[in-house]
């Protein structure tokens, strides 16, 4: 997998988890609503719904650490990017299209592995926070035995 | 803990993948996507160890963790706050968890990539419902049920199991019965050979081709899995299990050595389970279901499953026991039917205990002994009417002495026959007695 293949998985629909720590090392675990990756992959942009990223958020204010694993579940593709964490911000109106694609993606995808469309359309997917992260390393998380390299740092 | 972990327990069943977020010592978290959470009790659940991995490193370094599980229906999440206690390499929890690598493992021919190293064991600290997450909100009725209908149903399916007077008629009755209660559409029942280690199909219910004769080896497939691990065990959402696999098959590989009989199955199953059936602590077969439509084997249809697998077992041992026991006397009867054109081929194969009939492969082992000796005694002297207490007592068909599951062999032997429309019948002709039907001129050879 290299960075344009990363790419392509977030462009077809990506799971998304976010990792953060508190003060005494206890991590917390949120879902994102979507990814902005720059083209040279040295910055992202994670789009969250606040109300279910309380605690991720007072982790980001305590400390700027922050990990993001993306699968996409018909095929278990998956990365994960760890970086810093510059700004939390309100989601821009011009990023909400972005977001709105990621979500159709995913809702889309996760139909491909037997979530009935009634419960992927369910889901509250419009998120309304944006968190810029510095990315620092990529690693693949792929199952099988390229699991856990690195891709490279930007 | 307002959330009860038993409350989550179809959230474990590997629809969704679980999430998990670890942390270094040094402060850096990782997120990262579970194969398999397990429920141990009401305070702990269980993760696979297959890899050494960061999540693991972190682990070790520090213990706690939030595991993120998803319900599979309506995909309502819950965030678990956990600390890891310990691993197990042995043990109930690590042997449940190994045989479900050895399933995927068996599907995937991974064997030694899907070995489990070890069980990690959390105690669960807290659990969260996320809010807000969805507007979908279905009724729940697979997960978990404690309703009193559960107990009627099982009742009145006991009831109805409680009241057959044959094997076969057991057979029968128990998957018509779970198909009418629990809407089950498709099951094999299969019955153990100790001495060969393997399963013969002795019922199904729903395929279009019986397969009353197909046999599975210990430790093949789902099936041969349960067999050989006496343990229910299943597999739910295939497609996302077995993502990677092209064809599966529900329990047979393709290489066939010698005469076999398919196997019925469903093309594409989206979900199997697979249950023992056992008495008294003795293993006597297989009830395996599968779906073609997604569906989960929640814990309700586990218990169902396990009970009715209980149920059958008693009832297998209790009227093969009355078959046993049975001294009927044998009435010879004389009455010869007229031998009929057109010629029917019988061909028994000594050193394989195989036996064809018109060139075509009917069946091997015991059952293939049985049906020489009844068409050659028959040939010979014109008798059509036998009893089991005669078979018993014959020589040379070689029967265990302890246990020969009499009742059952000629069960298989009966149907391989229907299911050929074979010009041979065996009839019942009361308690412990048949009549062997045969329309046609028999011609006889032995041998390759």
């Amino acid at each position: 997998m290299d960075i344009n293949e990363l790419k392509d998985i977030i462009k077809l629909g990506v799971s998304m988890v976010v990792a953060t720590r508190d003060a005494q090392m206890r991590p917390d675990i949120c879902d994102g609503a979507g990814i902005n990756i720059s083209s040279d992959a040295s910055k992202m942009t994670i789009f969250l719904v606040q109300q279910r990223a309380t605690r991720t958020l007072a982790n980001i204010e305590n400390n700027s650490s922050i990990a993001v694993s993306m699968s996409r579940p018909p095929t278990y593709a998956a990365a994960q990017i760890k970086g810093r964490v510059t700004r939390v911000r309100p989601v821009d109106p011009t990023e909400q299209p972005i977001a709105q694609e990621c979500a159709t993606a995913f809702q889309r995808e996760i139909q491909l592995i037997g979530v009935t469309r009634e419960a992927a359309m369910g889901l509250r997917l419009v998120p309304d926070i944006a968190v810029d992260v510095s990315i620092e390393n990529i690693f693949i998380q792929t199952p099988g035995p390229k699991a856990g390299q690195s891709m490279g740092s930007p | 803990m307002s959330i009860k972990l038993a409350q989550l327990d179809c959230c474990f069943e590997g629809v969704i993948p679980s999430t998990i977020a670890t942390c270094s010592q040094d402060g850096t978290p990782n997120a990262s996507y579970l194969s398999h959470v397990y429920r141990v009790d009401e305070k702990h659940v269980a993760t696979s160890f297959q890899f050494f991995n960061r999540t693991r490193a972190n682990l070790m370094e520090n213990p706690y963790a939030a595991i993120r599980v998803r319900h599979p229906v309506n995909l309502q999440s819950y965030r678990l706050r956990t600390k890891y206690v310990r691993s197990e390499d042995q043990g109930p929890v690590f042997d449940q968890m190994s045989v479900k690598m050895d399933v995927i493992a068996a599907y995937e021919g991974m064997g030694s990539i899907f070995k489990l190293k070890a069980v990690d064991i959390y105690e669960v600290l807290e659990i969260e419902q996320e809010e807000g997450e969805t507007d979908y909100h279905p009724p729940m009725t697979d997960c978990p049920s404690e309703s009193r209908e559960d107990l009627e149903l099982l009742r009145v399916i006991s009831d109805k199991m409680n009241q057959v007077m044959s094997l076969e008629e057991l057979f029968d009755q128990s998957m018509q019965l779970l198909n009418r209660y629990l809407g089950w559409t498709h099951m094999i029942l299969l019955l153990a050979d100790e001495d060969e280690k393997l399963l013969v199909t002795h019922a199904s219910f729903g395929y279009a081709v019986g397969g009353v004769g197909a046999e599975v080896k210990w430790g093949e497939g789902l099936i041969g899995l349960c067999a050989e691990h006496r343990r229910l065990l299943q597999v739910n959402a295939m497609a996302e299990v077995f993502r990677y696999a092209k064809a599966v098959k529900l329990g047979v590989s393709s290489e066939a050595l010698t005469p076999r009989i398919p196997l019925p199955g469903l093309t594409n199953p989206a979900s199997q389970v697979a249950a023992p059936i056992k008495a008294h602590g003795e293993f006597i077969g297989v009830l395996a279901v599968e779906s073609e439509t997604k569906r989960n084997w929640g814990p309700r249809d586990q218990l169902f499953l396990s009970t009715i697998t209980n149920m059958l077992g008693v009832g297998i041992s209790a009227l093969e026991a009355k078959g046993r026991a049975m001294k009927v006397a044998s009435q010879q009867d004389s009455h010869t039917l007229k031998e009929q054109n057109p010629i029917l081929r019988v061909r028994y194969v000594p050193g394989d205990d195989f036996i064809f009939v018109n060139d075509q492969y009917l069946i091997k082992n015991i059952p293939a002994r049985i049906l020489w000796y009844l068409l050659q005694t028959f040939s010979k002297s014109g008798r059509s009417e036998f009893s089991n207490m005669e078979l018993r007592a014959e020589k040379s068909l070689n029967l265990p002495e302890i246990k020969d599951n009499l009742e059952t062999r000629l069960i298989l032997l009966r149907k391989r026959l229907e299911e050929q429309a074979s010009a041979i019948r065996l009839v019942s002709s009361g308690r412990g007695k048949f009549r062997l039907e045969v329309s046609g001129r028999l011609d006889f050879s032995s041998g390759e």
